[in-house]
């Protein structure tokens, strides 16, 4: 602004020549004339504004003008002598009113208004008389809409940030935990599967010195043991796909009846296990909502537990029920088995873990993995309840579907972010 | 010359017996061990040269057991050789103060010398 005043322009050289042609480049000032001033005033995008405190206490607006002013039909001939409630909704007048009084009695403030959807800054300033006394507030309001929404989506946006700045920690944690998963589970699963390889190498170097060195009969122990392990290891490759399984795909919700499923699985139990009868209780039907698979995997490995170590009871029994009032349900199985030392509980759920030696119990220690893994995609929580002697019982529960029963998710969950 | 007696701990019994059988085969004289509390006993009773244990066990604290071995002068120079099938056999072998490791699964054909590397004095160990 001040720069076109010092702007360097030469001066014309005047027609009648002399040794007073050369004039000053800046221009005359002029008189400074009142209806100059507002003519100024009048041209400012925002509002500069006068008013006076009433003998009522009221504050009256004596003048207002700028662009603003005129856009809303605020000018002087519209508000001069009115008082401050005339001009403003009540809502908006409540909150300038104590603003307006401190200016009055001498603050100078600086504050911004809402009205409309818009935001206004408004600057009263205290003007004062000889004595020093507060006769007027006068000052300017300016629209800072676009510099408050401007300010309001910075705020948003760090706020955005900061969220998918924690969303990524937790990503990075989450990965983590499963990088540190798969590590543990990659040592344990080739740990578990030298232990059958171990008897396969060494029934099969029987085996090739049979005739000299080893006895028919051996050789009948070694191939019997052989085929043992071939076969556990085959279990446990099984064992180890279907876990995998379970944490790979993603469950496909509908509904389904849980002692249905149990049905099929007590079935299998029973063809596999003639000797001795477990005796299998469950009420009519309990109706979920879940994955067929996933749920069918937790109840074969839950029920075949169950099967398992109440093999030896005098009266096998296991049950699969719901506890009567509680939210979410909950589901369990229960068996008269073995049970289990309750210090045994953290080691439980882990994969790889057996409670049991193999010549008592023959498993993998994969199957209650699996339960917990396949219980967890189904949104669910599993735990166990036992004694040495005293059965085992195992409950579950299980989570709502993330939309409609039967509608397939997206293969990634994808996360939910600002289109564009 | 009588023939070398091993000691196998083990509680899975088919690593354990067939283990054996490999060991007999090759002339060793075997004593299984399937409950690991019956181990410091057993011991004291074959005094072998050799022994072969397994490291996770039910009943059994590894440390405490290499421990007692180490204690007791009727076992005075008995080899210990831990049994396992991780790949970390020689941090737990000087975890546990073990003279030895053999890894799961083991190569059948050649125990023989495997185990005779291992009872050979320390000092033409190391051809």
């Amino acid at each position: 602004m001040t720069a076109t005043a010092k702007s360097p322009s030469l001066p014309r050289p005047q027609e009648d020549g002399g040794p007073q042609a050369v004039t000053s480049a800046v221009p005359a000032s002029g008189t400074m004339t009142l209806s100059r001033l507002l003519r100024i005033i009048r041209e400012l995008p925002d509002v500069v504004f006068e008013c006076r405190r009433g003998a009522d206490g009221n504050i009256y607006w004596m003048f207002n003008e700028g662009k603003l002013a005129s856009d809303f039909h605020l000018t002087t001939a519209e508000v001069q002598g009115r008082p401050l409630q005339d001009l403003f909704p009540p809502d908006v007048a409540g909150r300038l009113r104590p603003e307006f009084e401190a200016a009055f009695d001498g603050q100078e403030r600086d504050f911004v208004n809402e009205l409309g959807g818009r935001y206004f800054k408004h600057h009263p300033i205290p003007l004062r008389d000889g004595d020093g006394k507060v006769e007027a507030v006068a000052g300017f309001i300016s629209d800072v809409t676009e510099l408050v929404k401007a300010e309001r989506r910075i705020v948003e946006l760090q706020e955005a940030s900061r969220r998918l700045n924690d969303d990524l920690t937790l990503r990075v944690l989450e990965l983590a935990k499963a990088n540190h998963e798969l590590e543990t589970f990659s040592y344990t699963v080739s740990h578990d599967l030298r232990t059958p390889l171990t008897i396969i190498e060494n029934y099969a170097q029987v085996l090739a010195a049979a005739g000299s060195d080893v006895s028919q009969a051996d050789a009948r122990k070694a191939l019997a043991g052989l085929q043992r392990a071939v076969s556990r290891m085959a279990l446990l490759i099984e064992n180890i796909l279907r876990l995998s399984r379970v944490s790979r795909l993603e469950p496909e919700w509908a509904p389904m009846d849980l002692v249905d499923l149990a049905g099929d699985v007590v079935r299998e139990l029973r063809e596999r296990q003639p000797e001795p009868a477990v005796r299998f209780v469950a009420p009519a039907s309990l109706p979920v909502t879940a994955d067929a698979q996933m749920l069918r995997t937790a109840l074969a490995n839950l029920l075949g537990n169950a099967w398992k170590f109440s093999r030896n009871a005098r009266d096998p029994r296991v049950e699969l029920g719901m506890v009567p009032g509680r939210s979410p349900p909950v589901y369990f199985v229960r068996d008269n088995g073995v049970g289990f030392d309750p210090a045994d509980q953290p080691r439980l759920f882990r994969l790889f873990e057996r409670l049991h030696p193999t010549a008592e119990f023959e498993g993998t220690g994969i199957g209650l993995a699996t339960v917990r893994r396949a219980i967890e995609r189904l949104g669910g929580r599993v735990w166990a309840e036992g004694a040495p002697a005293a059965g085992a019982t195992f409950y579950f529960t299980l989570g709502q579907p993330p939309k409609a029963p039967g509608t397939p998710r997206p293969a990634r969950e994808a996360t939910p972010e600002a289109a564009g | 010359m009588s023939a070398v007696r091993v000691a196998v701990c083990d509680d899975e019994v088919d690593v354990l017996h067939s283990t054996q059988m490999v060991l007999q085969i090759n002339g060793f004289e075997v004593t299984p061990i399937s409950d690991a509390r019956a181990l410091l006993e057993t011991l004291r009773r074959v005094k072998p040269q050799l022994l072969l244990q397994d490291v996770y066990m039910p009943g059994l604290k590894l440390q405490e057991a290499i421990g007692a071995i180490r204690a007791d002068p009727a076992l005075l120079g008995l080899k210990i050789l831990v049994f396992t099938a991780s790949a970390e056999g020689a941090e737990i072998c000087r975890k546990y103060h073990a003279d030895g490791y053999l890894r799961k699964p083991f190569d059948a054909a050649r125990i023989r010398q495997t185990l005779e590397g291992f009872l050979k004095p320390a000092v033409s160990a190391g051809r």
